[in-house]
């Protein structure tokens, strides 16, 4: 799509389809599914954050007429023999294996070390008091530093640092190095007029969805069992639990229910496997939750991280060189988002001199999972405060530094490739001429500005689209709804059958249903199923025109579509999309179009933020008094959506600048698992976030869409830290930005 | 001729920055680049996605590229 197009539903603000039931309570989440003879299953947690487990003893358990089934490790029958074979593969099952139970030795607090199911929910929980675990309790290793330092207890025995110049020798708790670079480095800094070299650090966050995991679970020897949990993947689940049960994917049906947030952290299985084995064990349905304090400390949060970046730039701004050195967590199991951290750092700069080296770090935390841009937001954050403190020195307006600097259409990324039409500079362009750029900044208030770049992906979606008699339809897709794409589905479907959104009902099928859909994330949805949509929605006017063809005894070349309506070229006759359907049986029965495609063409997007905020010089307290969010979503096809997920990822990237962070003892007991004490932004904290969308189309989609759920949540951090500065006078180099920070920066200053 | 880039951790195995190649089409290049940079084997190329004139492939087991294409091998996205 490369011209502007005129449309008939694209880019309006429809209802959406699945409102009503969420809003009178009707939606039906994990938690709400109960099936008869249902029991409950509960987790023993490792009160450890590193131990080797002595002795599991789960005698007194099974004596208990209370426990109907007790699981461990040891009940992963496939991953036992696993464990055997070699290849990457089979680590990364291992290491999911040993995550949902700890094998020997449990890595994190809260680490799940056994689980037991009972008549009822606290018969289990008080039978988990049954089950006798020694542990030998090891230093844990709570941040970057300790793992990396020589004397640092390894936690896996057998890991060895991939990616260094010669083959690693000797045991690391460095899983992985990454390097990238792009011409001169050392000719660039020599080229400069000035540096900044900053160290900044980024804390544990969690995605903070409000919906903690659950899954109803049925085993089913005679047929498919049954797994009904909130995920942005139901076809990964199912892939997954396949793979540490040893069953063939068609013994598994994955439902997935209304899902109450994931951004990322419901893309793996934690109790799913673990109620399968309970159910298997019981002969009986199993019931499983996490409690908030178990999402928390037992769920995947994003990586702590800690990054060097030096920027050097003459005095009319021209940047010369860009290098970072990015350390991120990765929790108790190596795979952290450092590539994607490593390769998204700079990309927001044309800029002929990069390099950039990462590290994927393992210490005694929980396994870190996505969360929206994955790897992004931290390194990002680093390079923009940069950025913004080398814009102050030169004298120059941070959007104008930008835009003097900015990728386009042809910049060399340093992750290789050229980037195609992108939008920086419209964004850029439209923060500088935005109501609240240009506005002055109050008293006492400081204001930042950062961009944000994400990739956006594609991948495998599959869509029917089942039209009725009388011309109504169900668009049957595999992509669960995280952020109302059904709404978008139905747009994009109506656009081209030309038939109103709301004669179409989109259903989010099971894995018997619908074919093979990737997991939603990654920006992928709208672009990717909105594409199979598309498709399947086309394929369906080629057979009202067939068919209408067929009424008329013309041939199908001689019938056009328009707005719904079959027009016969050789006549002046006309039949409706629902006239065609009603006489679907004498045409050659009803009407149904399918589309199974690997998407391709995924229109990276990028977002400039600004933020205002005021801070409380006596008590360190912030307020976010303005904010502006701007992004390239290619073309809105719901904008309220886009506008929702805009807003959505600025206000958890405030969260994570201004508040979030998990805070441990010196033991690894994580001390803040709930949310009095771990703060996510209210309602009440913030001011409306102003949105505004930039539209330049993505060549590759029918309609233009570039992905917009990642990239919103990249600028805040450094848009908020920059405004904290600015309101403090002093530099801000360590997230969050919470009052006791901000007053030890103020007394350090005094 | 198409030219293959490879990053800064390719470049040790394939010993080059970038190289010329003649295949036209993704099982082509990984057979003529095992072939000429035995160092760059299957399991090092396989889990990566190719990027074809700018845009990023995540499967490219079917994709066609113009002789005058510049491919670079790149990680996979994850999702978020």
């Amino acid at each position: 799509m490369s011209e502007a197009r005129e449309f008939k539903h694209i880019g309006q603000r429809t209802i959406r389809p699945d409102g009503f039931d969420k809003v009178t309570g009707k939606a039906n989440y994990g938690a709400d599914l109960s099936l008869p003879g249902m029991i409950w299953g509960a987790i023993l947690r490792s009160p450890h954050a590193h131990a080797n487990i002595k002795k599991l003893d789960v005698s007194r358990a099974q004596a208990s007429p209370d426990v109907l089934a007790i699981a461990t490790f040891e009940d992963f029958p496939s991953v036992n023999a696993a464990a055997q074979r070699n290849g990457s593969q089979r680590k990364d099952l291992m290491d999911t294996a040993c995550n949902i139970f700890a094998n020997q030795k449990v890595l994190y607090h809260g680490h799940a070390v056994a689980a037991i199911a009972a008549r009822s929910q606290a018969a289990a929980i008080a039978a988990l008091d049954l089950i006798d675990v020694d542990y030998e309790v090891l230093t844990p290793v709570l941040n970057i530093n300790d793992a990396i330092s020589a004397d640092a207890p390894i936690l896996h025995e057998t890991m060895m640092t991939q990616g260094l110049a010669e083959p690693a020798t000797e045991a690391s708790n460095v899983s992985a190095r990454m390097e990238l670079k792009k011409g001169d480095i050392e000719a660039g800094f020599a080229a400069a007029d000035v540096i900044v070299e900053r160290a900044y650090d980024t804390p544990t966050v969690h995605q903070g969805y409000i919906e903690p995991h659950a899954t109803t679970v049925v085993f089913n020897d005679n047929g498919p069992s049954m797994i009904w949990c909130p995920t942005q993947g139901h076809f990964d689940v199912r892939a997954r639990v396949a793979q540490l049960m040893n069953l063939e994917l068609g013994q598994i049906k994955v439902v997935a229910s209304e899902i109450g947030g994931g951004f990322g952290g419901k893309t793996t299985v934690y109790l799913e496997p673990v109620a399968l084995i309970l159910s298997k064990k019981s002969g009986r349905p199993v019931k499983m939750e996490m409690s908030r304090g178990d999402v928390f400390r037992a769920s995947g949060p994003a990586s702590a991280s800690q990054s060097r970046i030096k920027i050097g730039a003459k005095m009319d701004g021209t940047i010369t060189a860009m290098q970072a050195t990015l350390h991120y967590e990765a929790g108790a199991f190596q795979g952290s988002p450092m590539g994607p951290g490593c390769m998204t750092v700079f990309t927001p700069y044309d800029v002929e001199n990069l390099y950039v080296e990462g590290f994927d770090v393992v210490v005694n935390k929980p396994k870190v999972a996505a969360y929206r841009a994955p790897g992004a937001p931290q390194s990002e954050f680093a390079a923009e405060m940069a950025v913004n403190e080398l814009a102050k020195k030169i004298g120059m307006d941070p959007i104008e530094f930008r835009l003097k600097n900015a990728a386009k259409e042809g910049t060399q990324t340093i992750y290789g490739p050229k980037l195609k039409v992108v939008g920086l500079v419209a964004c850029l362009e439209a923060a500088k001429s935005s109501p609240h750029y240009n506005a002055p900044i109050p008293e006492n208030v400081g204001r930042g500005l950062a961009a944000g770049f994400w990739f956006n992906i594609g991948g495998q979606s599959s869509v029917i689209i089942n039209l009725n008699p009388d011309g109504t339809g169900t668009i049957i897709e595999g992509s669960p709804d995280i952020g109302g794409s059904r709404a978008s589905m139905q747009m994009m479907a109506a656009e081209i059958l030309g038939v109103a959104p709301s004669s179409l009902n989109p259903i989010v099928a099971d894995t018997e249903h619908v074919a093979y859909n990737q997991t939603t994330g990654g920006s992928r949805t709208t672009f990717a199923t909105g594409m199979a949509v598309v498709e399947a929605a086309e394929d369906i006017v080629e057979q009202l025109k067939a068919r209408a063809a067929a009424m008329w005894n013309v041939t199908a070349e001689q019938v056009d579509f328009t707005d719904g309506v079959a027009h016969n070229l050789s006549g002046e006759d006309q039949l409706t999309l629902a006239e065609i359907c009603a006489s679907a049986e004498k045409t050659g029965g009803q009407i149904s179009g399918r589309a199974n495609i690997n998407a391709r063409g995924a229109g990276p997007s990028f977002a400039v933020h600004i933020c205002d905020i005021k801070v409380d010089k006596e008590t360190g307290k912030t307020d976010v008094v303005r904010y502006t969010a701007i992004q390239d979503a290619g073309k809105a096809i719901h904008p309220s959506y886009v506008e929702g997920q805009f807003q959505g990822g600025a206000v958890q990237g405030i969260g994570w600048a201004l508040n979030e962070e998990y805070v441990y003892s010196k033991d690894g007991i994580m001390e803040n698992a709930g949310f009095l004490d771990y703060r996510i932004p209210l309602a009440s904290d913030l001011p409306e976030i102003e949105a505004i969308i930039v539209e330049v189309p993505n060549s590759f989609h029918p309609f233009g869409v570039r992905g917009v759920g990642e990239t919103g949540i990249i600028p805040p951090l450094a848009a908020v830290g920059t405004a904290v500065a600015e309101a403090i006078g002093q530099p801000i180099s360590s997230l969050p930005c919470s009052p006791p920070k901000i007053l030890k920066l103020l007394m350090a200053a005094h | 001729m198409a030219l293959v880039c490879f990053n800064a951790s390719l470049e040790k195995h394939a010993g080059c920055a970038h190289l010329t190649v003649a295949a036209q089409n993704y099982r082509a290049l990984l057979e003529e680049l095992t072939q000429r940079l035995p160092q760059l084997t299957q399991e090092v190329l396989t889990p990566l996605a190719l990027v074809i004139d700018g845009e990023i492939v995540q499967e490219p087991f079917l994709a066609d590229f113009s002789a005058d294409a510049e491919l670079h091998f790149i990680e996979k996205i994850a999702a978020g």
